[in-house]
Parts: structure tokens; C-alpha cells; sequence
């Protein structure tokens, strides 16, 4: 049984994964080997060991992806990070007022909320993810700007795998902490891409960032294995 | 009985064939039938609907053929099941319910009510919602929780069970005023579930619906909010695979 999902290039080629059919327990064996090869692939090209990762996740020390996100150094204090959050906050509440944003900037300003911010702050940050999770599963792609009110793509290109780590990152996260299964679901869908380009992850903070999505994706997974009682 | 007011736009697939078949197995007949047909042009991407294909995905998917006619006969041919009744129908052969061919035809119908089984993804445009015709569809999830597609998988994923919900199609996706709603259990047999389960459950609800038309003589409808609930997109076949696995439990 192969996992057929990310054997061809899905950014180029997109699946639309309807009416896929059932294979039994065999296709979710397929799923984790093929998953577990791409987090083994991406070990070998980070500094980042999958134990630290699986060790935060089980302690729900999320902000510590952020020290490990940030070249692991944890110079920041907490008055500094505290800004950092309210920065984020402030970058957001002006979004709507710009007409071109970077979509990499919105993310990187999500992924601070999510990652520092509290579960009050999390509505606003579900607002956006949202509608670029609209976006992505009506094009399944995601363009490098976007007019900041009415989010409808505003020049630019689909091709920057970097939006997508930071997105299919937001979303594993946004899952974790808020338990919406519509999150998972459009990670997994992002996840099979990227792993079909794993070979086009250019620099480190992708490579990085979608080694902890890949083993939060899988982990959220067994989760929910277990609560459905199929471990 | 024939129901005068009420007529039906269709495409050949198995939820047209569970609904039709429901209603006669109860002496229930639409007025008016406006069959559409894609088979003479080509279909796009996630408009699997052809009765081959469903049958093959019968046989692909092992579900045993006596099984899944204790829902309806889904090898019976809607075009067959019309004929074999005496139902007054038409054939518009189109890939697109919103063709000016369909418009045309809705408004050259007496009908008020048509109920609407049409292609999966297709979404009804103003130019056919406004003229002046309501449009009734079932949708295999709660609604507004579960807006969107697949919601069935997402609902034994969350609830542990199905739910369907019957309401009036207006521009806004799944917002339109609810008629009547209706849990179910998971089916026992989860690769069911595309092909027979979920026409299956719609067709119980459209029956109460047609039921309970049939005695006061209206649809009860209460409105909904568009702001409110949760849109879903198709499954993913991990999370696929978890729910029709979970169904065996």
C-alpha cells in the first residue's frame, strides 16, 4: 500500500481528494512510514531532534517552539516577548487598513499570536486563519499578497513554499490549541504538498518550521486515534 | 398522490435515485421532474455522479449488494425509475444546473417547490434563485454547525453520529431557512457512507418533510444566521479513514 498523496508535485498539480476511496488500516500504516520519512529527511537537514519536539508537544510548552523557531536562544526576556505579542496585536488591528499586504508578514505576526499569545487572543487570530484556509481549499494555493480588507489576492505569485510552512504551522497549531478539526484537516491537505517539494525547501526556518508542523501533524493524529478509541 | 406543487431538478446519482425511490415506496409523487443529464458533455473535476461510476464504486468499496438496497436500488436507473411511474419529466442535457436551458425550463413550470438533488459542488447562482421558484435541499450535517462539504465525516469524527438538515437554498452557502432537522447513527458499515448512507438519510428527511407538508399543507421554516456556525471543506482521506473506522466500533 503506498500513500499516493504527495508521490506527485501537488502545488502544480493540486488534488482535489474527493470521493477517495477506503483502504482500511493498511492506508494509515502508508500514511505515518511516509510521514515519518519525510520528519527523518528533514532531521538530517536541521538542528532539531523529533524527542525536543515530541517533548514540548506532550507538555504543551508551545511557547517554546518559539525559542527553538528563533534560532533557540532564549535571550528574550519576558518583557521583551510581551512586546513582541503586543506588537503582533497592534500589526493586526491595522491590517484591514492596508490595501497590499505580504502574506508572509500577516503569518509571521499570526504565529507570534498563537505561539505567545492567551486563548482570548486566539478568536481574533481563528478570524484570520479562516479566511486564508477559505483561500487555500477553493484555489489550493495561497499568493504572496493580499489586500488587507477584503483579502483577495493583490498581485504576486503561488510558488513561495514559505507561506505555506508558516500557514500548515499556524494551522497544527491553531488545532492544538483550539481543537477545531477543520484545522487538521487543511493541515494534512498543505502537509502532502509540502512534502511532495520537500527538496525545495530553501532555507533553514522552512525546513525547521515544517519539521515541527510534520510531527505535531502526526501526534495530533494519534490523538485523536486514541480518543476515537483505534490505537 | 401527486404532490401539484412541488417538483423536482435532478441529476443522475444515487441521492436522486434514494429520493424518487423513497417517495414512491410511499405513494408520494413530484408533479414534475427535470432530469439533468451530463453524459453528452464532459464533466469537471469532482462531478463523479454517473450511475456507472457509482456502481463501481459499490462493487470497489466491497459493499455487498443486498446491503446496500436494504437503503434503496441504486442500480436502478432514474430514467428507468420515472418511466416504470408515469412521472412527468423532462431530460436537459447539460453539465451546469444554472444552463439557461434549466433556468428556461424552471420558469415554463407551474410548481412552486422544486427539491434539489444536483451535482456535487455545483451551487445554485441568483439568476435561477430569483426566479421566483423555492428551492429545497438536504444536507447530510447540522446545520449551521456543520456548513459545507463532507460535514457527515466531520459530524461521527465530532458527535458520533449524523445528522441531516433540510432548508431552503438561497445565495449564501447552506443559509438558507431551515425546515426541519433529523439525527441518525453512524452507519455500522462506514464505506457506505458516500454512495448509499448519506442519500440514504436524506431521503428519510426529505419523506418527513414531504410528510408533514402533506398534512398542514405548508414547510415550516425558521431563519438562521449566515454569521453563525462552521463551514467544512472535503475531508482529507486520513481523517476519512478514521471515521469509516470508527463507524466499525
Amino acid at each position: 500500500m503506498n500513500y499516493e498523496y504527495h508521490h506527485k508535485n501537488t502545488l502544480e498539480n493540486p488534488c482535489n481528494y474527493m470521493y477517495t476511496p477506503f483502504y482500511g488500516d493498511s492506508f494509515l500504516k502508508s500514511y505515518f512510514r511516509n510521514r515519518e520519512n519525510s520528519i527523518a529527511i528533514l532531521q538530517d537537514r536541521t538542528h532539531l531532534k523529533t524527542i525536543q519536539i515530541v517533548d514540548i508537544i506532550k507538555k504543551e510548552n508551545i511557547e517554546a517552539l518559539f525559542y527553538l523557531l528563533n534560532g533557540n536562544t532564549k535571550d528574550k526576556t519576558r518583557k521583551t516577548l510581551s512586546q513582541l505579542l503586543k506588537n503582533s496585536q497592534e500589526w493586526l488591528k491595522i491590517l484591514e487598513k492596508k490595501e497590499r499586504v505580504n502574506t508572509l508578514e500577516i503569518f509571521e505576526n499570526l504565529l507570534i499570536a498563537i505561539l505567545l499569545g492567551n486563548k482570548k487572543s486566539h478568536k481574533n487570530i481563528c478570524f484570520y486563519l479562516n479566511i486564508f484556509l477559505k483561500r487555500y481549499e477553493l484555489s489550493k494555493h495561497l499568493f504572496t499578497h493580499y489586500n488587507g480588507s477584503t483579502f483577495k489576492k493583490s498581485g504576486g505569485d503561488y510558488t513561495l513554499l514559505s507561506s505555506y510552512v508558516y500557514f500548515s504551522l499556524l494551522l497544527s497549531l491553531a488545532y492544538f490549541r483550539l481543537k477545531n478539526i477543520k484545522y487538521l484537516n487543511t493541515t494534512l491537505k498543505i502537509n502532502d504538498m509540502l512534502c511532495s517539494n520537500l527538496n525545495n525547501l530553501q532555507n533553514h526556518f522552512d525546513r525547521s518550521a515544517f519539521f515541527i508542523s510534520l510531527i505535531l501533524e502526526i501526534h495530533l493524529v494519534k490523538l485523536l486515534m486514541v480518543k476515537k478509541g483505534l490505537s | 398522490m401527486i404532490l401539484q406543487d412541488i417538483g423536482m431538478v435532478l441529476v443522475s446519482s444515487s441521492r436522486s435515485k434514494a429520493y424518487l425511490q423513497i417517495l414512491l415506496k410511499h405513494d408520494i409523487k413530484p408533479s414534475h421532474v427535470i432530469m439533468i443529464d451530463h453524459q453528452r458533455e464532459t464533466l469537471l473535476p469532482g462531478q463523479r455522479i454517473s450511475d456507472v461510476s457509482q456502481s463501481q464504486e459499490i462493487k470497489d468499496s466491497s459493499v455487498p449488494k443486498k446491503k446496500s438496497q436494504d437503503y434503496f436500488n441504486p442500480e436502478e436507473q432514474l430514467i428507468e425509475t420515472l418511466t416504470k411511474h408515469h412521472i412527468s419529466h423532462e431530460i436537459i442535457y447539460s453539465q451546469d444546473v444554472n444552463n439557461p436551458h434549466v433556468i428556461s425550463a424552471l420558469k415554463n413550470r407551474r410548481e412552486k417547490y422544486f427539491i434539489y438533488s444536483g451535482f456535487g459542488g455545483g451551487i445554485l447562482k441568483s439568476d435561477i434563485l430569483n426566479i421566483g421558484k423555492d428551492f429545497i435541499h438536504i444536507h447530510s450535517g447540522l446545520i449551521p454547525s456543520y456548513r459545507g462539504s463532507t460535514t457527515i465525516y466531520y459530524s461521527i469524527l465530532n458527535e458520533n453520529k449524523c445528522t441531516a438538515t433540510a432548508f431552503f437554498l438561497n445565495e449564501h452557502l447552506d443559509s438558507g431557512d431551515i425546515i426541519k432537522i433529523k439525527e441518525f447513527p453512524k452507519p455500522k458499515n462506514g464505506e457506505t457512507i458516500d454512495f448509499i448512507y448519506d442519500a440514504h438519510i436524506r431521503s428519510l428527511l426529505l419523506l418527513e418533510v414531504l410528510q408533514e407538508y402533506i398534512k398542514i399543507g405548508a414547510f415550516k421554516r425558521r431563519a438562521q444566521s449566515a454569521q453563525q456556525g462552521e463551514t467544512y471543506f472535503i475531508i482529507h482521506p486520513v481523517l476519512k479513514h478514521l471515521a469509516i473506522l470508527t463507524c466499525k466500533k
